[in-house]
């Protein structure tokens, strides 16, 4: 038998109990996700972790019938991921610590580029003063090019919310760079 | 930013530049073999937690049955000798 590749059916086959298309199902969906963790958070590791977060919960889910298959899976894995990620931008301000942009590749082979190395290190010391939920409106707009309405639904928030993080955001963007 | 680049323009570039990033070699196969065994750990540590509770509740509620036996016993018997006493 063929392992299934496509993301629904592999949920599906999830949550009416055969543990091994879960195995598909991240498979189908990590490269997608996995960037979008690495922008989130500026860091390869803490975005492994965060997958990790996010895969758990989604199987716990998926196996406990609490999500009823009635939305596409991947864009319910994308909420998770972004919430997942979110609240590890904010435990890790909590802590105080300071962007991760400058350990980016410092270990191994983590999926990027050179230029992918430097353009993400720009990125994290860039967004990293703005606050939690502008930083995430400015990934998934401006950096993942969602829509406003597909912002919305992945941050779990109206549309014009995500307008007005996104206008502050360039506020304090726009100061910084002119000071 | 250099100096000709507004934020329209960093965002832009910085999206393009970061395109290309893949997960690490192995990455999916290493998650979902975690999140499954995570998982199943959780389900067993779960099973575990409930018999340990169960264990302990049916040892309570064999200790209490004797208690209430003895009790009742007692008073059963109490009961027979003020019987055969009774003129």
């Amino acid at each position: 038998m063929h392992p299934t590749r496509d993301p629904d059916e592999a949920a599906r086959l999830v949550r009416s109990g055969s543990a091994s298309a879960f195995g598909d199902l991240v498979a189908a969906t990590t490269p997608r996700l996995y960037r979008l963790a690495v922008r989130m958070t500026g860091s390869p590791e803490e975005a492994e972790d965060v997958l990790q977060d996010s895969y758990i919960r989604a199987y716990e889910a998926l196996r406990s019938g609490a999500f009823d298959g009635t939305a596409r899976v991947e864009s319910w894995l994308y909420r998770i991921v972004t919430n997942t990620a979110l609240n590890a931008l904010r435990s890790r301000r909590h802590r105080a610590e300071g962007p991760l942009g400058d350990d980016v590749g410092v270990i191994g082979d983590d999926g990027l580029t050179a230029q992918a190395r430097v353009a993400l290190r720009e990125l994290a010391g860039w967004l990293h003063e703005l606050p939690a939920e502008q930083l995430a409106a400015v990934v998934l707009k401006e950096i993942e090019g969602l829509t406003s309405a597909e912002a919305a639904a992945a941050l779990g928030c109206t549309e014009g919310a995500v307008e007005q993080r996104l206008v502050r955001a360039r506020t304090t963007l726009r100061a910084r760079s002119g000071s | 930013m250099n100096r000709y680049e507004n934020i329209d323009e960093r965002l832009a570039r910085l999206r393009r530049e970061t395109e290309a990033i893949t997960p690490p070699a192995g990455l999916a196969a290493r998650l979902a073999a975690r999140v499954v065994d995570e998982a199943e750990r959780s389900w067993l540590h779960a099973i575990a937690r409930y018999g340990r509770r169960s264990v302990t509740v049916a040892a309570f509620t064999a200790c209490a049955a004797m208690v209430i036996a003895g009790v009742s016993g007692g008073l059963d018997d109490v009961a027979e000798v003020s019987a055969e006493l009774a003129p």
